[in-house]
């Protein structure tokens, strides 16, 4: 019995090791596609004319009439920004709708629609001139009255808040020129390009939709690719759309906008839960993209020809948010304790297992990569373990010893990893920090109703604008969990103003200095993710949100 | 007396009883000794040695947070023991205590048995599923709720060997003389139920082990930190490609301990009766 | 014999019924309060209003007898989550699993019952001993370690077929095929163990039986005493056997269909206890009782109609 058992041992245990080399497939060499010609209208000017740098070289095979297939980790619950903050929604609405003003590759304002505009001094009054020749999917042209349309929607809809509501009025001044009024001054670019967009349709699909959201047919945008089909948690299939205007004022995709060639035919975008069947289907040439692979199976990546790795970078924010109005995490001095009781390399390294590659030391809301980086505040507080100012700060918030309930959740292996790290750490503290786990929507839910917790783990995408952050600092947010600060208000009033990139990179300085200040929300560190495509494909850089287009074949 | 020397020498004639007899010896040897032996404390994450394949230092290899694995395979197994020793225990006295005075006293029977009848129609596992959440998945919770849960094996299985018994001739002419029914229960009736009891409770503590294994591996048994063999499993799904040993090692400890109950309750019900206890042991 | 299955069917009400209020009670004990979830979406109303909303300010009995009252029209309530009924949310799920036990049940018996037999008419041997070896590991065995080896082997290394996920059998039969495999396998291993050791027994007792004894006297050969005989009679132990397996592979299946994510009846019940969608718990529950039941009266009908001491009543 022993014996065979034994046997049995050295077999699983042999397979491992054989079964670790990887296998080579054959790829198969592409067909070349038939290329579309690009028609521009001759430049009929006296003015000097650019050689075009592609005359000398052989032409660039732009469309193709390939598929392509993504595998995600979910499928979104809507296609509606408006009335999702889903990450899985905001990865699918680029394909389909464009706005006024996006983000860019910097995560920086960026005119899409928009030709160009105006602002009076006082930042009460914008012209906008958008784009000429741009159809919607349907057919029909996009002018000024789709513009004002889908912004009166976007008002009707639940995301919306009171982001819009300085616009007084909206004056169709021609039929490619929209004057907007504001009765306070407010960023305007960046409420038109904010996370949940308010996208672009045409103005009858509006008019149907006010206060409901977009489904099936009325999902019509001017993006790239057209929504074909949609089922949820089997498939969502895009497809070109050759009536597309591509943006000539950039010389490539920008974040969101820019310049962006549909080259596949075909995309499909894949629920598939499973990291294993991800990578599973990659390798075999299944899907030709895998979202989110662990960390660990890097060296597999790499070391298998057939495929190439994209580490994103910037991907999570490792953060914990604290309820203000629970004790002991009311107390800042109890919060403070918290953060000096912390290595926070400790943790990133549980998260990675190690892996250098995949996380990053970084106290700043925004990361690097973003316009809005500083470390404000942070210098002597944040990566700084200290056990004196811990059993300081805790005397000071006089803790005895009170049960410290943490909210976590194994749905996200990289929050349950950091819940363990940093229960561990709190724990050799002397802070009696007890883990609950349950699934990511009924933590937040618990998280909401702000009963019986204190620390509840969480990750942020990269923050895009500065009023982005009003969901977790302003004193109104149900995200703030309680926190309530009238300078913190202030703050974030005066930088909702707008101005120009400097002027309210000052203000969010003083924002974050306040952060760290307070503890209001603490900041881990970044982690990047990883996710593989087949290595016939060259183009893709990575983002925080997939981007398939301007991907072509080598 | 002579009787049990002849149980003890055909007990030991039965060779596959003793090779699962020595099979849980070292299991609860490695299980007891090695946390006393190991000075690092095995829930506490290693910055340094995260997910390595067996070597010399870590014989098991260490998991994704670290952990020598062989340690954690002990301690998880304590845990795994302990509920299995109290699902056990508790059985066999909740279950023995009802099934004796439904044997003897009618009325009660009756209702007893229309109890159990409505726990057994229940699936087992979600029953005490279901419990353990009542008892917010703490250990002694998984316990009770495995015991709840089982306990209606153990009642009909003595009941009915109760029932034989107590139509026998003896117990009859017991009464006659006016012998106390508890003395009669206890003295005559039950020891010939301690078979039976024996046989089925040795599976019952297989059964445990396997069912709170995997009540704990869907994540809705014992729940971390602390470590059972269920929940070791559980977080080893993930590394399966990359690190198989985290899954080997606690499957296979869950293996070896369940092959030596059964072999060992194989070996009792031989020897004890093979004609009384056929069909029984698996219900 | 029609008495009889009136007389078990009738039988079965009550119990039905009782289990019902089991559920109820057991449910109900769960420490966790759904309006603080529901109100966690919406963060107009207060909790007291969404509790009485949901129906959670009233008494146990007042809601016991609700839901008791709404079942027995045969509604089942609402999901407080998943924003449909707890029938529509059972419906999908119910013919998964009810797909993953009857491939698992087929394993079991494809496997089991030939090497019972091969078992037991050569006793000792070298094929018995292997055979009752390799069985006692596989009732030894999790069906998730089974579950994960598998997957290791054939998903993973040999990439023959998908590691996890489900196609419905009406959608693609080839689909279903691929992805109900390794589930089955991994979870009817254990069972076809078991009918293994007790076909072997049950075939080993029979043929020690005179009448045996007799036939082989008379001359016949041995196969047809295999055949008309021995295995008629050591069929019947089995027949209960594979009953009380299919309601086990019913109540269990969660388990596997966890690793493998089926989305099966089973895994809805696991993550809407966590969820605390105490409605749709009740209901798969209750769901779940009644289909191990049912299978339970279809089992004691046929075994009425095979052994004749039932058929025609016998004294105790």
């Amino acid at each position: 019995m022993k014996r065979t058992i034994t046997i049995l041992m050295l077999v699983a245990m042999l397979i491992g090791v054989v079964g670790c080399a990887p296998t080579v497939e054959e790829t198969a060499t592409p067909e070349a596609a038939a290329p579309t010609e690009v028609v521009t209208a001759p430049e009929a000017t006296a003015a000097p004319v650019v050689e075009p740098t592609a005359v000398v070289e052989t032409p660039v095979e732009l469309y193709s009439d390939k598929e392509f297939r993504a595998a995600m980790t979910a499928s979104p619950q809507s296609l509606d920004e408006g009335y999702s903050t889903n990450a899985h929604t905001r990865q699918v609405s680029p394909f389909i709708f464009e706005t006024l003003f996006t983000f860019g590759e910097g995560f920086e304002v960026i005119p899409q629609m928009v030709d160009t505009y105006t602002m009076t001094d006082d930042g009460l009054e914008y012209v906008f001139t958008l784009r000429q020749g741009i159809k919607f999917h349907d057919g029909s042209d996009f002018t000024a009255e789709d513009v004002v349309a889908s912004i009166d929607r976007y008002k009707t809809t639940v995301q919306a808040g009171k982001k819009l509501d300085a616009i007084t009025a909206m004056d169709i001044l021609g039929d490619y020129e929209v004057k907007f009024t504001l009765s306070t001054p407010i960023g305007l670019l960046p409420a038109l390009a904010f996370p949940q967009r308010p996208v672009m349709m045409p103005k009858e699909v509006a008019e149907r939709n006010m206060g409901t959201e977009l489904k099936g047919e009325d999902v019509i945008g001017t993006g790239p690719y057209k929504l074909v089909e949609w089922v949820p948690d089997v498939h969502i299939k895009l497809e070109r759309f050759d009536d597309y205007v591509v943006d000539e004022r950039y010389d490539d995709a920008s974040g969101l906008g820019g310049m962006r060639i549909a080259y596949f035919k075909t995309v499909f975008l894949l629920p598939v839960p499973e990291a294993e069947a991800r990578m599973a289907g990659l390798e075999t040439g299944e899907f030709d993209y895998a979202e989110s692979i662990p960390a660990t199976s890097y060296d597999r990546i790499t070391g298998n020809t057939d495929l190439q790795a994209s580490i994103v970078i910037p991907r999570w924010s490792v953060a914990l948010e604290f309820n203000h109005k629970n004790f002991p995490t009311s107390d800042v001095n109890f919060r403070k304790a918290l953060a000096y009781a912390l290595d926070m390399e400790k943790v990133l390294t549980t998260i990675t297992s190690g892996n250098k590659d995949f996380y990053r030391l970084d106290s700043s809301i925004y990361t690097p990569e973003q316009f809005y980086n500083t470390d404000a505040g942070s210098a002597d507080i944040y990566n700084k373990p200290d056990s004196a100012k811990v059993a300081e700060y805790l005397a000071a918030a006089n803790y005895n010893g009170e049960e410290v309930i943490y909210l976590c959740n194994k749905d996200f292996d990289f929050m349950y990893k950091a819940c363990l790290s940093n229960a561990e750490q709190w724990q050799a503290a002397g802070i009696n920090v007890v883990l609950e786990f349950s699934d990511w929507s009924s933590q937040i839910s618990k998280a909401q109703s702000m009963e019986g917790w204190n620390i509840n783990q969480t990750g942020l995408s990269p923050r895009l604008d500065p009023t982005q952050l009003n969901s977790s600092l302003s004193s109104s947010a149900a995200g703030a969990y309680g926190y309530n600060n009238p300078d913190m208000d202030a703050l974030l009033a005066e930088i909702a103003l707008g101005g120009t990139n400097e002027d309210r990179k000052v203000i969010w300085e003083k924002i974050q200095a306040k952060i760290w200040e307070e503890v209001v929300v603490l900041k881990v560190g970044d982690i990047f993710e990883l996710a593989a495509l087949n290595n016939k494909y060259e183009g893709f850089r990575s983002f925080f949100v997939a981007r398939f287009w301007n991907v072509t074949e080598k | 007396m002579k009787s049990t020397t002849i149980f003890l020498k055909r007990l030991l004639k039965n060779y596959s009883m003793l090779v699962g007899v020595v099979i849980l010896m070292a299991v609860l040897a490695v299980v007891v000794l090695v946390p006393i032996f190991t000075d690092t404390d095995p829930n506490k994450i290693q910055y340094d040695s995260m997910l390595l394949a067996p070597t010399s230092d870590h014989i098991f290899g260490t998991d994704s947070f670290g952990r020598d694995l062989f340690a954690r395979v002990a301690v998880g197994g304590r845990v795994s023991l302990a509920i299995g020793l109290e699902v056990t225990l508790g059985t066999t006295i909740l279950g023995v205590l009802i099934a004796l005075f439904a044997g003897y006293y009618e009325k009660f029977d009756i209702v007893v048995m229309r109890v159990m009848d409505v726990l057994m129609a229940f699936p087992s596992l979600l029953l005490a599923i279901a419990l353990t959440a009542a008892f917010s998945n703490s250990i002694e919770g998984v316990s009770i709720a495995l015991t709840v849960a089982y306990t209606p094996r153990t009642v009909r299985i003595v009941r009915s060997a109760i029932l034989t018994i107590r139509e026998e001739a003896y117990i009859e002419a017991a009464k006659a003389i006016g012998v106390k029914p508890i003395w009669i229960i206890f003295k005559h009736i039950l020891p010939g139920a301690l078979p039976v009891l024996i046989v089925q409770e040795t599976f019952l503590f297989a059964y445990a082990i396997l069912a709170e294994a995997g009540i704990s591996f869907v994540g809705v048994g014992v729940q971390p930190p602390n470590a059972s063999w269920g929940n070791i499993l559980s977080d080893a799904t993930s590394l399966l490609r990359e690190a198989p040993w985290t899954v080997m090692f606690p499957g296979f400890a869950i293996m070896l301990t369940v092959l030596a109950f059964n072999l060992i309750g194989d070996g009792l019900r031989e020897v004890l009766d093979p004609k009384r206890l056929k069909g029984n042991a698996y219900d | 014999m029609i008495r009889y299955i009136i007389k078990r069917i009738l039988i079965m009400i009550p119990t039905f019924l009782m289990v019902a209020i089991l559920i109820f009670c057991v449910v109900n004990i769960i420490p966790g309060d759904p309006a603080a979830i529901v109100k966690g979406n919406d963060s107009i109303a207060d909790i007291e209003t969404i509790r009485a909303r949901m129906g959670l300010d009233r008494s146990f009995l007042e809601r016991l007898w609700d839901w008791f009252f709404k079942l027995l029209q045969g509604d089942l309530g609402d999901s407080y989550f998943l924003g449909r009924t707890v029938l529509e949310a059972i419906k999908e799920r119910i013919p998964v699993t009810l797909s993953l036990a009857t491939a698992a049940l087929s394993v079991a018996i494809i496997v089991g019952i030939p090497l019972g037999i091969i078992a037991a008419l050569k006793p000792n041997s070298l094929f018995d001993t292997a055979i009752m070896g390799v069985s006692l590991l596989g009732v030894s065995t999790p069906e998730f370690f089974l579950g994960l080896i598998l997957m290791f082997i054939f998903a993973i290394t040999l990439r023959l077929v998908p590691s996890s996920g489900y196609t419905p059998i009406t959608d693609d039969f080839g689909g279903w095929a691929k992805h109900i495999i390794l589930p089955a396998l991994a979870y009817g291993f254990g069972q076809s163990a078991y009918i293994a050791r007790l076909m072997r027994s049950s075939m080993l007792e029979v043929l020690n039986q005179d009448f045996i004894v007799t036939a082989r006297a008379k001359g016949q050969s041995e196969l047809m005493i295999i055949i008309k005989h021995a295995l008629r009679n050591a069929f019947l132990p089995i027949l209960t056997a594979i009953g009380m397996i299919y309601a086990l592979l019913l109540g269990g299946a969660f388990i596997t269909e966890s690793l493998f994510r089926i989305p099966g009846a089973g895994n809805l019940i696991i993550s809407s206890i966590r969820k605390f969608d105490f409605p749709v718990v009740q209901g798969a529950l209750l769901f779940v009782a009644a289909a191990i039941l049912f299978v339970n009266l279809i089992v004691d009908i046929l075994y009425a109609f095979v052994d004749p001491r039932v058929r025609y009543g016998s004294k105790k």
